[in-house]
Order: structure tokens, then sequence, then C-alpha cells
């Protein structure tokens, strides 16, 4: 209805403007290139570079910073910083009042300056936004924190500008929890790993004594869940990011795993394997109160809930193969979804709530793909030898996985890496870390 | 009536010779490798052996946790032995190959130790002697990529526990 | 001739124009309503003398980011082809002109 209010204005404006003899001009296309940014180093001045070494042994903090926020938008794909070589204009004056012409000159459509001091162990910095061609201000921020946190002011930076000039929210200020492996094949050791999501600050939260998979974050809390083969018996464990704290999830007389957080972070939902069947579970966290949601002889895992909590994707090979089914939360109304050639496994609900990204195993082929909730408009992003296991940026633009390449007939060659791809299936990039890298998944925004 | 039911089994005949025919072609050139028969590897190199005579493992095709003749052959000595050392437990692990999303291999691989387990019990083997563990695609036995690597580690393995 | 209108050609050379130098921003929805309208005064060489965002309220308007962004890149596109390779002749046709930014087969594709 509104919809159709809105056209009715528009036709009536076009006859209006038509009376006036007024030209009109429909712009239905642009490009898609980087937007070109310059961003200015933050100036420091003098006393603030004594403090900065003092306290993070760093020279020029506030120069740190803008190359973190450099590189996420590179990473992003969606702007093109510019050379520092080529600025004409010094980073303190520049913040103060930028020569847009200056700018102008070395095509930036926009501009990033700010400053930063240390002192009192506070790390106070403020920003600013410029848009060279209108030749004003877009935003100016300011805030304190403590000086070891400067890599996350700089992810705070990047979200506030992403924000700003795409339409949407960022997702840089936020951690990648993975399994970090190494060894042989036959014998890897896995460990816990978390890092910012840029590769930066990795820590390892398991030892490697035992085999750890599948880690998941809490999209409110510092909560992961996961699975652990502690005392050889695979079981859902839930661990506390900070106080580092792990407890088994529910009593189950058998293996649990696949587990995931419900979008409101409430309740754990996973598979459950007994006498060869694995069915989907769901415990709530706070009553601990265990749900059966299928109840079917064939394979059932990997589900996912949608963000608003009120359906379950999930795979399951009830047709004889592994395919994407949908299901209402309780469980019923069991709809299958992918009707592609090959299997399909590991759906995970976008944040936006529009799509199931999935992993499709088709003539020996692994592809990364996304499809409407309704199983419609497959697109496939990324085909290789082996990938799976995609999980979605908080803002639902992009998605990292693993990958593992294929080792010759005496078992070199193996590798297991992260990588990351736009929805668009642009933008593909490998995601450095320590370590080899496998089954990766993505915090919400740490702060907002 | 008649005719078109005899006719109707005719063509059911041609149609299952012609099955027949295109499976003993392809048995015949796995089999030059004489490692495999479709996909399901018949070799011995990675077995051990839990006493003379008795294989610790069976293997399976892909995407399957059906036992072959062979497998119930192998499963039936791991019967015999366990009814003679009545004091001794087992572990059923079951594994499957890297070409499969991790978590549907986990459950894959339960499927395919409980597939075990159960033909032991059928032979008399008490269910409180034998536990499973799925390792999934985690524990491959070879670590190349290819068909017969990946055939050696479709597996379910029968451990002592005690 | 129609002193009302562009030609074709006229109007594509000016299309493709601007083409080049919007920078869609990607991130926004394509099921929101998202057109920007844009009144220009030119000056006979084609550069900018005026330019009016024909729903400029909307632009400050709280829950309007969105509206925001793609009004914005609007402003940078039109600063960016400043000034405009106009026709030759007619200046009274296109002294004045609106354009409707409209990213919705961008986004929506």
């Amino acid at each position: 209805m509104i919809r159709i209010i809105n056209l009715f204005f528009i036709i009536s404006f076009l006859f209006s403007a038509k009376a006036y003899s007024l030209i009109e001009i429909d712009i239905t296309r642009g490009n898609l290139d980087p937007l070109p940014i310059a961003v200015s180093p933050l100036f420091q001045d003098d006393n603030s570079k004594r403090n900065s070494i003092n306290e993070l042994k760093i020279e020029n903090v506030g120069s740190e910073i803008s190359l973190v926020v450099e590189n996420n938008l590179k990473i992003s794909g969606l702007f093109n910083p510019l050379s520092k070589e080529a600025f004409l204009q010094k980073p303190d004056i520049a913040h103060l009042k930028p020569r847009f012409e200056d700018w102008a000159l070395i095509k930036a459509q926009a501009l990033i300056t700010g400053k930063v001091t240390i002192e009192d162990k506070k790390l106070k910095v403020e920003f600013r936004l410029w848009d060279i061609l209108a030749g004003r201000e877009m935003m100016a921020l300011a805030f304190t924190t403590v000086p070891s946190n400067w890599r996350r002011v700089g992810h705070i930076i990047s979200d506030k500008v992403y924000e700003r000039l795409t339409g949407e929210k960022g997702y840089f200020d936020t951690r990648i929890i993975y399994v970090s492996e190494e060894g042989p094949k036959t014998a890897r050791v896995k460990k816990l790993a978390i890092m910012d999501q840029d590769g930066f600050n990795t820590k390892y939260l398991t030892l490697g004594n035992e085999l750890v998979l599948t880690p998941r974050f809490n999209p409110t809390s510092q909560m992961v869940t996961y699975l652990s083969y502690f005392k050889n018996l695979p079981r859902v464990y839930l661990l506390d990011i900070e106080t580092g704290t792990q407890e088994v999830v529910g009593d189950f007389p058998g293996m649990t795993f696949a587990p995931r957080f419900s979008p409101d972070g409430k309740k754990i939902i996973m598979s459950f394997a007994k006498d060869g069947n694995s069915d989907i579970y769901t415990m709530d966290l706070e009553n601990r109160i265990v749900e059966r949601i299928t109840n079917h002889p064939s394979i059932d895992t990997s589900p996912s809930y949608s963000p608003d909590n009120r359906f379950i994707t999930f795979n399951s090979d009830r047709s004889g193969f592994q395919q994407i089914y949908v299901m209402k939360s309780d469980g019923s109304n069991v709809k299958r979804i992918s009707f592609g050639k090959g299997l399909y496994g590991t759906p995970v609900w976008s944040p936006r709530g529009d799509l199931i990204a999935f992993t499709k195993l088709h003539k020996g082929k692994f592809y990364i793909g996304v499809m409407r909730t309704d199983g419609s408009g497959e697109r496939l992003l990324t085909e290789n030898y082996y990938q799976e296991a995609p999980s979605w940026s908080p803002n639902g633009r992009v998605l990292i996985f693993y990958r593992e390449t294929k080792s010759n007939d005496k078992g070199e060659g193996f590798s297991a890496k992260l990588w990351s791809i736009d929805l668009t299936g642009y933008n593909e990039r490998q995601v450095q870390t320590e370590t080899d890298a496998s089954d990766p998944s993505w915090s919400s925004l740490l702060s907002n | 009536m008649n005719f078109s039911k005899s006719f109707r089994n005719t063509f059911l005949v041609i149609l299952l010779s012609l099955i027949v025919s295109a499976c003993a072609t392809k048995k015949t050139t796995t089999k030059v490798e004489g490692q495999m028969q479709g996909d399901v590897y018949t070799g011995t190199d990675t077995v051990k052996y839990l006493a003379d005579g008795v294989p610790d493992r069976v293997f399976f095709a892909t995407n399957e946790s059906i036992l072959t003749t062979k497998s119930r052959d192998t499963l039936r000595k791991q019967a015999n032995w366990l009814r003679e050392n009545s004091s001794i437990n087992v572990v059923v692990e079951g594994h499957a190959d890297e070409r499969g999303t991790r978590e549907y291999n986990l459950a894959l691989g339960e499927r395919r130790a409980n597939a075990a387990k159960d033909y032991l019990i059928t032979y008399g083997i008490s269910a409180d002697r034998i536990s499973v563990i799925s390792y999934g695609k985690e524990r491959p036995v070879d670590s190349g990529s290819n068909p017969l690597s990946w055939s050696k580690n479709r597996r379910s393995v029968t451990v002592k526990a005690n | 001739m129609d002193y009302s209108k562009l030609t074709l050609s006229e109007e594509d050379a000016l299309k493709a124009q601007i083409f080049t130098c919007w920078s869609v921003p990607i991130g926004l929805p394509f099921s929101e309503d998202l057109l920007v309208r844009v009144k220009l005064q030119l000056k006979p060489d084609g550069s900018i003398e005026n330019l009016e965002m024909l729903d400029h309220v909307k632009m400050n308007t709280p829950g309007k980011e969105k509206f925001r962004t793609l009004a914005d890149s609007v402003r940078r596109a039109i600063q960016l082809c400043n000034p405009l390779k106009v026709p030759t002749s007619g200046y009274e046709r296109w002294k004045n002109m609106i354009l409707n930014f409209d990213a919705r087969d961008m986004l929506g594709g």
C-alpha cells in the first residue's frame, strides 16, 4: 500500500515537472569502484609520543591507529585508501581545517583526520571524517580508553567511517574464534584460538591435549560453545572467554556436537547422536531444560536459528542424501529447501534474516553459496577443492570459511586456512592466522 | 495381460543384466589395483589384528554405513574372539573420509561405528562390552587426497578398551 | 525541435558521465525508498551554478541515515562530474534539470 502511494507521488511529480518543461534524467547506474579515501595519520604531540613509548613501546601510536583503519577499509573491498606519500597537508593542520583542494588533487573523496593524546594512562582520541568534494565535515567523534586498547580504537573508527559512507553497520571491532591446527594430517593437534578480525592479538584458549572442533560465539556475550573430546567423550562445552571457565552442556548418554547459540543467546542448539542416529536438541541455558526438536532415523545436524529465533535450518540425509531443510523452532513444518544438483550442508542463517549460507559438494568440488530462506535464488560464491563452514560477519555482508588444499599421494602439501568473501562473490581473500586454521566463527560487534 | 507381464519381466532381466555387467566392468578396472571393490577398500595395508586372523577394522562405501559381505565376515571373527575373551571390552571407532562437511561426518562416523556394534550384538556380544566413538574425519590413517586413501579412511575400528 | 526535451543521444551522453562519477554505496538495502532527487542549475559551460536536494529535509531526519548516505554519494557524484559536458546548443533546454538517482537496480541484482 505504502509502495503504491509512493509511486503515485513520483508519477504526479513527473507530470508536474513536465508542465514546467524541466528535463528529468533517471540515473539508475553507477560504479562499484572502491571509494578513494585518504587516512591521514592521527596527530600526536611530542609529550604524548614520550608517554606512548613508555606505555606501549610504540613511538607514534597515532600513525599506527591510522594504519589499522587503512587496512580495515582496504580489506573491506569498498574503499581505496590512498598512498600517504602523496599527502600534501600535515596531520595536525589537516585535522583543524583541511585544504580540500589539496586532497581533491590526489583524487580523495573522503578524508579521515584525528588527534591522539596519552596522559595519565589514558588514551584520548578524536577523529573527523571529511567530505572532500562537498568541502565539509561529515562526522566528528572523540573517546577515551586505556592505551592498550589502541587497536580497538582503530577498529571503532573504521566501523564509524564504514557506516557513514556505506549505509550499513561495520564489522571491524569484532573477533574470530577458530581452531588452530598443527602437525601431520593423521595426528593433527587442534586448539581453540581467538583473534581480532584483522588477524592480530591471537590467543590460544586450549592447550591441544584433546581434540576440539567447531567453536561458535554467543551473539550476545563473550561465551563460546564448542565440541571437545575431553577424556575421549565428545561433548558440547560452554566456555567463558573472560574467565576461562568451562562446563559440559547437558547430560547426554552419547556424543553431542554441532552446537550453536540461539540469536538471543539463551539456548544452545546441537545434535545428539545415539545408536547410529543423530537428532537435533536444544538446551535452555537458564533452566537447563533439554528439548528434542527432530525425531527421525536419518542424520539431522548443523542446526542454525533464524535471527528472530522462529525458525531453524539444518542438514539432513532423510531424502537419501545430505540436503538443507527449514523448520519452525519447535520442530514442526519441516521443509526441504535445497534442490540443486549435489549435496548441501552447514546451513547458516544470515544476521539480516533473508539468506542462508551453505557448503555444497558437487562433482568432487566444494562451493560456498547462499540461497534465500525458501531455497530460491541459489548463488555459488566460490569453488575449490575443499572448503566449508561459512560464518557471517555481524552485518551480514561477508562470509568467513575454511579451505583445505589437496595432499599428494605421500600426504604432503596439506594446509587449512581461513578465507573470506563478500556476499557479492567479490573480494575473496585469505585471512592471516599464525598457524593452520579451520572452523571460524565471527563475533558480534564488541561495541556499538 | 500375461504377455505384457512376461515382457516386462524380460525387460527387467535385460535391464538388470546391463546393470550387473556395468558393475562388473567397473569392478575389474578397479580390481587391477586389487585394493578396492566399488569404492570400498579391500586391501590389508592399514589393517591391524586383534588376534591371529581377527582383523580390527571394516571399510565402507562413500556416505554409506552398510556392512559389506567381507565386513560381516570380519565382524563375525571379532564376535568369536570376543566370546572367547569374555573379559575384554572394546571401543568401536567410526571414521569418515575428508570429502564431507565436518559435522555431517561426525554423525556418519557414529552411524558406521554403530553398524559394526549392532552386528557384534546380533552375534551374541553384550552391548555393555561395546562402546562407540566417532572421530568423523579427524583421524585419517592415510593422509593422501585420492580415492584409495579415502577408502582406507572410511572405516570402523574395533579397539581393546582394557 | 521540442524545446522541453534533450535528444536521446544528448541524454545518454549526460547519463554516461554521471554513471562514472557515482560511487553507489553498496551496503544500502535495495528494498527501501531510496530515490534521491537533485535539481541542478547549470551555467552555459556546464559548470554547476546551484545544486538543490529536493528531499533535503529527509537528510537530517532521525532514522533516515541510509537516505543521507545515498544523498551524500549523489552530491559527491555531481561534484566529481563538475563541469558537466553539456550539449553545444540549446542552453535554455538544459539550464535547469532534475536528476533522479535510483540505486535499486544496482543493489537488487
